[in-house]
């Protein structure tokens, strides 16, 4: 085995050796006898060995070649340029969601009931599953390795039932659940027919003339990527997890969502697109972001049936419009991956790279502990989400509305009215009456582990933009691609 | 034989799975439809038959433990299915329409066997009929277990997905493009284990959550109630008053006539003795008395 043989594999153990070597300072912060000041800095000795963990297996692709392979028993890993060029985005998202828990409130950081370590346990499996399905070559068990991220999601959510028996802590117990068997159950059904797909393209292999199991393969693999990532109008269990724990919400919309996006486009890349352009189904995606659109306009003049629930309505439209917001680049980010097109595909990465980074500053921004930095943050992710200019998604925005327009000039109608939607329920939202509510902090800015990470994330905004050419020559040595053929 | 066994089972169990409503009957329906799977992933299977079925069996077995033990260990407390939509205790009405709702299942089931013989014929996937049919009746199953009752029936939820997972590894040991990857074979076998234990321990916190293993009250749990401002004792619950039958004044029912005793000739001894014990115990009988005796210490004194 050589170096970079070792090196694929370390990338795919590493989170899963800082998840263990985390487990120490957890077994020793448990014992009673020890002092809060030692319990609290075992914390942050679990916390940063997390990190390190998840920081050498995203950073490891920046300095491997791509294309590189490594062939083991019946397995064999490939780095492709695509993966090489996403993965360092979806592991920086695994590290805003594991340092969010610094200090974090009970709410977010303790979905598990044993402190901050199982979200950042959940996240050290997230990134190791990521991995593996990105390097895997086989459509099976690429698929087999999103439902792997989608039971670790579910069952960090499931969490410990309620401990509280107020109504807030029934609330949030119900919120939990509900969210993670919905995620659960959707999921499930979009990984089967994830699979289902991926067999029937397998099978059309050992007999090319049979056009039909190609359309059939390709479309359930569109529509079972577009339940497995909860595009709009799967996206029901996502509102849940921004309402319940935001840090969990991270992990999910930030890295696990992004993160099946880019194994769908890895499982299409050996497609032959012209073969199947008559029928592309890009469409889920324009449709998905108008749904998603017309319930943010919903969500944004949603308005509260009694004075006493004022305040969980505030939330609650808050939670369903970051959701709707998120869904909405979602499925902008869908049509480029299905559009068959090498343009579509570099708008797609784009997107992809740009939900890594923005999803985290946009949750940041409704932290408690943003306080000053809450209009910036949410202002900024928002507008970012929605791909508008000088922003991070707006290169990627620019380049998959081109690939709609050449495909299908509705396409592009379905994803500018989706967007523009998307954005007056944000209006309605901002020019209704003010409901303060307790997530809410006061006061102008300070130093705390949330504006620090709001203070990177936006200049990896600026970063992404002015870079965003950089990045997209990075992926022009993906070549030899079938399905990146068309128009 | 090769196809039929398998079929029948399939087809047994899918229908327990979908009519069902108690939990063990359903997930006894989803372990005979796998057993049909299974046997036919064994008859089907080129390359390694005992491994298919050591493997699948494994798997089938691990799952049923799990998920037979979990809810063998929760105290189920599961509405019946008309009371769920609020259909019970409503006369004959309602009687009607709970058979209809116990009839529904059955009508739909019914009409997704064609569609799985149907599809079968149509998109075949590239197996052979028989096993396109074990496969579209397992996953129309599973699709029909979701839509009908998994919204409010954690057990059927689970029933549901099994079943269509079980489908996808059909395909993937029966399909010759499938190759029967040894990967892909172990990781959706360590897929469902860890599935079933992942909602295993949901039924679990639900169960302990809410005290009841129904989703209904999960949903409805996460929109807070309204409440009337400034009024918060009375938006407490309040508490039952549990009214205990008044002790029914038996002699009440006897005085209507003052009993004499000559009213009492001609009955047995031990009647009579009731009517004087009955009469012994009136209050008006003994104010008498102690007016009496109030009477005659006034005249004591006057002498």
């Amino acid at each position: 085995v050589d170096r970079f043989d070792a090196a694929l594999v370390l990338m795919i153990m590493a989170p899963l050796a800082g998840a263990v070597l985390s487990a120490l300072p957890w077994l020793a912060s448990r014992r009673e006898s020890i002092s809060p000041f030692t319990r609290f800095w075992l914390d942050g000795l679990a916390l940063v060995l997390v990190c390190l963990g998840l920081i050498a297996s995203g950073a490891l692709p920046i300095f491997l070649p791509h294309n590189m392979q490594f062939f083991g028993e019946g397995v064999t890993f490939t780095l492709t340029p695509l993966a090489r060029l996403l993965l360092p985005a979806l592991f920086a998202a695994l590290v805003v969601t594991v340092l969010r828990l610094w200090e974090a409130s009970s709410d977010d950081a303790d979905p598990l009931g044993s402190g901050p370590y199982s979200l950042a346990w959940a996240s050290c499996g997230v990134g190791a599953l990521l991995v593996a399905a990105m390097l895997f070559e086989n459509r099976t068990v690429q698929g087999l390795l999103l439902f792997g991220v989608v039971l670790v999601v579910a069952a960090a959510a499931l969490g410990y039932p309620a401990r509280d028996e107020d109504e807030g802590g029934r609330m949030a117990s119900a919120l939990r659940l509900a969210g993670g068997l919905k995620h659960l159950s959707i999921a499930a059904t979009g990984t089967v027919l994830l699979l289902i797909g991926g067999l029937a393209l397998q099978q059309h292999a050992l007999n090319l003339e049979d056009r039909a199991l190609l359309q059939l393969g390709v479309g359930m693999l569109a529509v079972g990527l577009l339940a497995r990532v909860g595009a709009m109008p799967f996206a029901g269990a996502y509102t849940d997890f921004v309402r319940a724990s935001p840090g969990l919400a991270t992990l999910t919309l930030g890295a696990a969502v992004p993160g099946a996006l880019a194994v769908g486009l890895l499982m299409l890349a050996p497609v032959e697109s012209s073969l199947v352009n008559a029928q592309s189904p890009g469409w889920l995606g324009a449709l998905a972001a108008l749904t998603a659109g017309l319930r943010a306009l919903g969500a944004g003049s949603a308005k509260p049936q009694d004075a006493s629930l004022a305040e969980e309505t505030e939330r609650s439209s808050l939670a369903a419009l970051l959701t709707m917001t998120a869904a909405t680049a979602m499925g902008w980010a869908l049509v480029g991956v299905l559009s068959g097109s090498r343009m579509g595909a570099e708008g797609a990465s784009l997107l992809i790279i740009n939900m890594a980074l923005v999803v985290p500053l946009l949750l940041a921004g409704a932290d408690r502990r943003a306080v000053g930095l809450r209009g910036v943050a949410l202002g900024v992710g928002v507008a970012s989400l929605l791909s508008l200019p000088l922003l991070g998604g707006s290169a990627g925005g620019l380049l998959v509305a081109q690939a709609a327009a050449n495909h299908n000039g509705w396409w592009l109608a379905g994803l500018l009215l989706g967007t523009i939607l998307t954005g007056a329920g944000w209006l309605g939202w901002i020019r209704r009456p003010r409901v303060e509510t307790t997530d809410e902090g006061r006061g102008g800015i300070r130093l705390n582990v949330v504006t620090v990470l709001i203070a990177v994330l936006l200049a990896a905004q600026v970063g992404l933009f002015l870079g965003s050419g950089r990045l997209i020559d990075v992926l022009g040595a993906w070549t030899g691609v079938p399905w990146l053929g068309g128009q | 034989m090769d196809v039929i066994l398998p079929l029948v089972l399939v087809g047994l169990g899918s229908a327990g799975l979908v009519i069902g409503r108690a939990g063990a009957v359903v997930l006894g329906g989803l372990l005979v439809q796998w057993a049909g799977l299974v046997l036919a992933s064994t008859f089907a299977s080129t390359r390694a038959p005992m491994g298919v079925l050591l493997a699948e069996g494994a798997t089938a077995l691990a799952c049923a433990a799990v998920l037979f033990l979990t809810l063998a260990g929760l105290e189920v407390n599961r509405p019946r299915r008309g009371a769920v939509r609020g259909v019970e205790g409503g006369g004959r009405g309602a009687a009607m329409q709970a058979a209809a709702e116990d009839l529904w299942p059955v009508v739909v089931l019914v009409g997704a066997a064609i569609a799985g013989l149907v599809l079968a014929r149509l998109y075949p996937l590239g197996g052979a009929e028989g096993l396109m049919i074990a496969f579209y009746w397992s996953l129309l199953a599973g699709v029909l277990v979701m839509v009908l009752e998994g919204a409010r029936d954690p057990v059927k939820l689970a029933a549901g997905l099994f079943a269509l997972l079980n489908s996808v590894a059909l395909l993937l040991n029966t399909l010759t493009g499938a190759a029967a990857d040894p990967v892909a074979v172990g990781m959706l076998s360590v897929s469902r284990i860890a599935l079933a234990v992942v909602l295993a321990y949901g039924w679990a916190a639900i169960q302990s959550t809410f005290q009841v293993l129904n989703l209904s009250p999960l949903f409805s749990a996460r929109d807070p109630q309204p409440q009337v401002i400034g009024a918060e004792a009375e938006a407490e619950p309040e508490e039952i008053e549990v009214l205990e039958p008044e002790p029914v004044a038996a002699p009440v029912a006897y005085v209507e006539p003052p009993l004499t005793v000559d009213d009492t000739e001609g009955l047995p001894v031990e009647e009579v003795e009731e009517v004087i014990e009955i009469g012994d115990e009136d209050e008006e009988d003994e104010i008498d008395v102690e007016e009496d005796e109030e009477w005659l210490r006034r005249i004591r004194l006057d002498n």
